[in-house]
């Protein structure tokens, strides 16, 4: 997936700015790197129960997460999501601009998420979706739509402050059922502020949702395929 | 007086038992060994040491599907892995194929892309003994198609 993007876009670097407008430097600090206990993930764990084997799509794809998903006998499949909106879209201030090119988009789904119709028993969205712009969100949303099984759950994160704008993108890696490791990667914009109603609305599609508001301004989402 | 020359055996560079692909080496074609493997080198086919350990070196560059007991990956791999014992990602390796085994290790700058299962056998369902009341329907059952076959014929 990655290579196929990789022929397409052909550097990951942002290209050199047009604009007489240069961001002032972002100076280097140091990375968060916290633990939180996530009663969406636990609700996500209890509805896997007593079942072996079940394909678990990982778009965050933490080696971690592999692990523990492999110890508890399912079958993770880990993704390189994240990596694959960079290669399309970049890391820079610009990448929402990028995915308003309809041919950008258009390459991107079509080499992510590649994966056979109803193949996934389970999906670990983790913050993904908050970085996408409708533009790129509906597309996107679609095609998890057809490789998720009918009535698999799906975890989603969004970041609840309606008011933030740049946010920690994190890596998250699963300690225990209700135990989440995060590690800050990168900051980001987020591509549309997410609340209650948003998520309702971008998950028509799929079936019946339950909210988690947690202390730390996350709100995390079961959703029901 | 013997005057057979002494046999000056050859010692390969790599440890006893290991054999090794190095990395100025390409291959393409299927490897069967018999021994440890340490594939440094570049690899297109298939690789089986299906009782001992192979080794992808941080040089390696297989499209493979590799069969053994004990793998390990430090380089690139592409194509499916299957370790009867274990499977390790090491630092800076990047694997892209499904992984089946029975112990899975995967180190926090390893990147696999494609699906980790399990190799022990699926648990088969439990028999559960019918209970008394469906015996006796059950050997009843088999009483009257006893019943009903129809008798052999005498010549």
């Amino acid at each position: 997936m990655l290579d196929k993007l990789r022929n397409f876009f052909q550097t990951d670097d942002e290209p050199p700015k047009l604009s007489a407008y240069t961001p002032p430097p972002v100076q280097p600090s140091t990375p968060i790197q916290l633990t939180r206990v996530s009663n969406g993930l636990d609700q996500f764990f209890l509805e896997l129960a007593g079942q072996d084997r079940l394909k678990i799509l990982d778009l965050c794809g933490a080696p971690a997460t592999t692990e523990y998903l492999f110890e508890q006998q399912q079958i993770p499949r880990p993704d390189s999501f994240y990596r694959a909106l960079e290669l399309a879209f970049g890391n820079g201030p610009r990448y929402l601009e990028r995915q308003l090119e309809e041919d950008r988009v258009e390459i991107f789904v079509k080499h992510t998420l590649d994966h056979k119709e109803g193949e996934f028993d389970a999906v670990l969205l983790w913050d993904s979706l908050q970085y996408l712009r409708p533009e790129l969100l509906g597309p996107v949303l679609e095609q998890i739509h057809a490789i998720t099984r009918p009535g698999a759950p799906i975890f989603a994160i969004f970041h609840a402050d309606e008011r933030i704008e740049e946010v920690p993108v994190f890596s998250y890696q699963i300690q225990s059922r209700n135990q989440l490791s995060l590690t800050e990667r990168d900051r980001r914009r987020l591509a549309q502020p997410f609340n209650n109603r948003t998520i309702d609305r971008i998950f028509k599609n799929f079936g019946p949702r339950k909210f988690f508001l947690a202390r730390d301004q996350l709100r995390e989402v079961l959703i029901w395929r | 007086m013997s005057t057979t020359p002494a046999i000056r055996s050859y010692e390969p560079e790599s440890p006893r038992g290991v054999a090794t692909i190095g990395k100025a080496v390409y291959i393409k074609g299927q490897i069967i060994a018999r021994e440890d493997l340490i594939v440094d080198g570049q690899v297109d086919g298939t690789v089986e040491a299906q009782e001992h350990r192979i080794t992808v070196g941080p040089n390696g560059r297989v499209a493979a599907t590799i069969k053994g007991r004990h793998i390990i990956i430090q380089g690139q791999v592409t194509g499916n892995v299957e370790g009867s014992e274990k499977v390790e990602i090491r630092n800076g390796a990047k694997l892209l194929g499904d992984v089946r085994t029975v112990k899975f290790v995967c180190e926090e700058e390893g990147t696999i892309n494609g699906s980790v299962a399990s190799l022990r056998p699926e648990p088969k369902p439990v028999v559960v003994a019918p209970p008394p009341e469906t015996k006796e329907k059950t050997m009843a059952a088999s009483a009257t198609q006893q019943t009903l076959a129809p008798p052999e014929v005498k010549k």
